[in-house]
């Protein structure tokens, strides 16, 4: 049997009073006793009619106490249906509403208020308050109680208590066809989380089920975006395409009960007394009869908002459709949440993966060994901020106990950084008859990169050093690189040297400068990046070029071991930044003459 | 309602309900007869056969002037109905209720 064939049998064996009553304690209070002559001809016992009328007159008094004042002048509705197995109540009030508690506790036994709650809970098997934005619903059900069947010998009485039998255990049979098609619909859904499904066609179906389950004729679905900012629609049912309904955003002030819903966290009805209003973007959906709009949340944080329709004006959702349009679409965000989290975790592993294989890539890059070129002597390093950065060096024999030195940042960093560095460096290898003109050589490498690096607006920075070991020279030229820096023991200020053309990448026919220096015996130089220079204290304090300059004085005198001076450099550096984590890459290259 | 004051008690009958309508009313006609030489409230609950949580409340207040003044409040006869809501809500600890 299906949920339809259901709720027509569930209607066609309840009877049903509507009252209105003004908002006023005696009013409400005459209102509650009409109800409980009215169970009493249902054949309520004297107990059930007791605790009805209890419940009814707690519920009904608070729509007193809390209405709004500008609300007091319309009514306190009370509408009760009655059944075979169940009463259901349902009590409308204008007050401004309250989150109805998980947990109601008493109130200590001195306190002269605070019990209503309590008693309204405590004598009915299911409670609902229903918040709307123009007025509250609080639904009251409870089962009946089991009347013992009294042995009537007429057989016609005989004949229509069978028939009254009968359609009670179809209407037991029915309810519980559907209770059923409910649980199948969550336990196939169950079956299907953890498996990689497509969140769209998850929800399709899910949206299906429900608006059969509820006698829903439309449905809307949309998801909050990744920028938090707006609601996309995925889904608008039946059948049209979610372009139908252009996003809406959060912060505009346009009229939106799906806004209003995410907003306010409370459920939004519609009906042809509170219809949507004409620019309300669901409209176009759903331009009449009742509907009802739901955001849903999980973990506290927006997921999105769902919304039923149904065409009928005359047929208004139950509580029990809004509860399953509730059990089915909080289910729905979890599931929507947890493909999220599967998908953010795929993609990390497969990022982490890749930028470890880029890492050892780069690493490979680097020189396995320092060419000897005495009485020079080279020690570098190279630390990446990231797992794989922008800097590298390179260290090329040159023949004839020439080195070219090469030190180079490119923009960024990551794995694209690295790319470029990888290509810097084998452009320049690819060079060796320009390795003793750094000028021309950076010339060459800047037309052969120029295209590639312009074309995704990248730049690189490269000073190249020909180191000659004959005569302690170095001729170096650069490309908007930091200056070498250069220490001699007669001199107690280190100095910075050379002059610098455009970045590599920036101007295709950019020229470039070179400097011939001599090292004398026991001076040094230094390449490096700005990722050393630029290292900051714990004030914020930038070391700069001044304190670098310092630094290699101070390690020039401390010591002629040229790794102990690099070491000493890279220390000091440390001690400055008070450990703090590395911000941008930092590679050095220093250069001693042991004569 | 009948309120008879004798010496150190009072008597409540004549009261058929004490809800949100009528519990103001029932408070201040009490405290009104209430002396401080009062020491028993005995309220015939015998034809009340519906009592709410206002209704409850104003025994409350009631039972709270009694208190500092070593006095008590006394329910007489409540129905099985009233009783059974009283003893829901505790309040049988702490008033007297008869028989």
């Amino acid at each position: 049997m299906n949920a339809n064939a259901t709720s027509a049998l569930r209607r066609d064996f309840r009877s049903s009073l509507r009252l209105e009553s003004p908002c006023e304690f005696s009013a409400v209070r005459s209102a509650t006793l009409q109800v409980r002559d009215w169970l009493a001809e249902k054949g309520l016992s004297e107990a059930e009619l007791g605790g009805w009328e209890l419940a009814l007159v707690e519920a009904a008094n608070n729509a007193v106490k809390y209405v709004t004042a500008e609300k007091r002048n319309l009514p306190v509705v009370i509408e009760i249906s009655a059944g075979e197995r169940d009463v259901e109540a349902r009590i409308t009030d204008h007050t401004a509403g309250f989150e109805w508690p998980e947990e109601i506790d008493l109130p200590d036994v001195e306190s002269e208020n605070g019990r209503g709650l309590f008693l309204i809970k405590s004598l009915t098997d299911n409670v609902a308050y229903l918040r709307n934005s123009h007025q509250n619903v609080m639904v009251l059900q409870r089962a009946r109680a089991k009347v013992e069947k009294e042995l009537v010998p007429d057989s016609g009485r005989l004949q229509a208590k069978l028939a009254e039998a009968e359609a009670a255990l179809n209407d037991m049979t029915a309810e519980l066809a559907s209770s059923y098609e409910s649980l199948v619909a969550m336990f196939r859904y169950s079956a299907e989380l953890g498996a990689h499904t497509d969140v769209k066609d998850f929800s399709q179906r899910l949206l299906r089920d429900l608006m059969q389950i509820a006698e829903a004729d439309c449905a809307v679905l949309r998801l909050l975006s990744t920028d938090g900012k707006k609601l996309e629609t995925l889904l608008v049912l039946p059948d049209h395409a979610p372009a139908i309904l252009p996003p809406v955003a959060l912060a505009e002030n346009k009229p939106s009960v799906e806004i209003g819903a995410a907003r306010n966290r409370q459920d939004i009805w519609f009906d042809p007394d509170e219809p949507l209003d004409k620019y309300d973007p669901l409209y176009a959906v759903m331009p009449v009869g009742n509907g009802i709009c739901h955001a849903f949340f999980v973990a506290n944080q927006l997921v999105g908002t769902a919304a039923l329709g149904r065409f009928a004006a005359e047929k208004p959702f139950t509580a029990a459709q809004v509860n399953l349009l509730h059990t089915f679409i909080d289910f729905l965000a979890i599931q929507i949440v947890n493909a999220r989290l599967l998908d953010e975790r795929t993609a990390t592993r497969v990022t982490r993966r890749e930028l470890q294989i880029a890492a050892d890539i780069q690493r490979s890059l680097l020189p396995e060994s320092v060419p000897a070129c005495l009485p020079l002597e080279l020690s570098a390093a190279c630390q990446s901020a990231l797992q794989v950065g922008g800097d590298f060096y390179d260290l090329i024999p040159a023949g004839d106990g020439a080195v070219l030195l090469v030190i180079a940042d490119v923009m960024g960093k990551g794995v694209p950084a690295a790319l470029f560095a990888a290509v810097l460096r084998s452009t320049i290898r690819s060079m060796p008859q320009l390795f003793s003109q750094p000028a021309e050589l950076l010339e060459a490498a800047n037309r052969t990169l120029y295209p590639d690096l312009s074309r995704v607006d990248m730049f690189a920075t490269a000073q190249v050093v020909y180191l000659d070991s004959r005569g302690a020279k170095l001729v170096s030229a650069s490309a908007g690189h930091c200056p070498l820096l250069f220490w001699q023991p007669s001199k107690a200020e280190a100095s910075a040297i050379g002059q610098s053309g455009f970045p590599l990448g920036i101007e295709v026919s950019a020229k470039y400068y070179q400097t011939a220096t001599v090292l004398p015996p026991g001076s040094a130089a230094l390449l490096y990046t700005d990722g050393l220079s630029e290292m900051r204290n714990a004030a914020g304090e930038m070391l700069g070029e001044k304190r670098l300059l310092e630094l290699l004085a101070r390690a020039g005198a401390q010591t002629t071991d040229t790794h102990a001076a690099r070491h000493f450099l890279l220390g000091r550096i440390a001690d400055y930044c008070g450990n703090a984590p590395l911000t941008d890459d930092q590679t050095l290259i220093l250069i001693r003459n042991t004569a | 309602m009948n309120i008879v004051v004798d010496h150190d008690r009072m008597r409540v009958t004549g009261l058929d309900r004490l809800g949100a309508s009528n519990c103001t009313e029932f408070k201040q006609m009490l405290k009104l007869h209430l002396n401080e030489s009062c020491q028993l409230v005995e309220v015939d609950c015998a034809l009340i056969r519906f009592i709410d949580s206002d209704g409850l409340g104003a025994l409350i207040s009631i039972h709270k002037w009694l208190a500092p003044r070593a006095g008590k409040l006394r329910l007489r006869e409540p129905l099985p109905v009233v009783r059974q809501l009283l003893r829901l809500l505790h309040f049988d600890e702490i008033f007297e209720i008869t028989p």
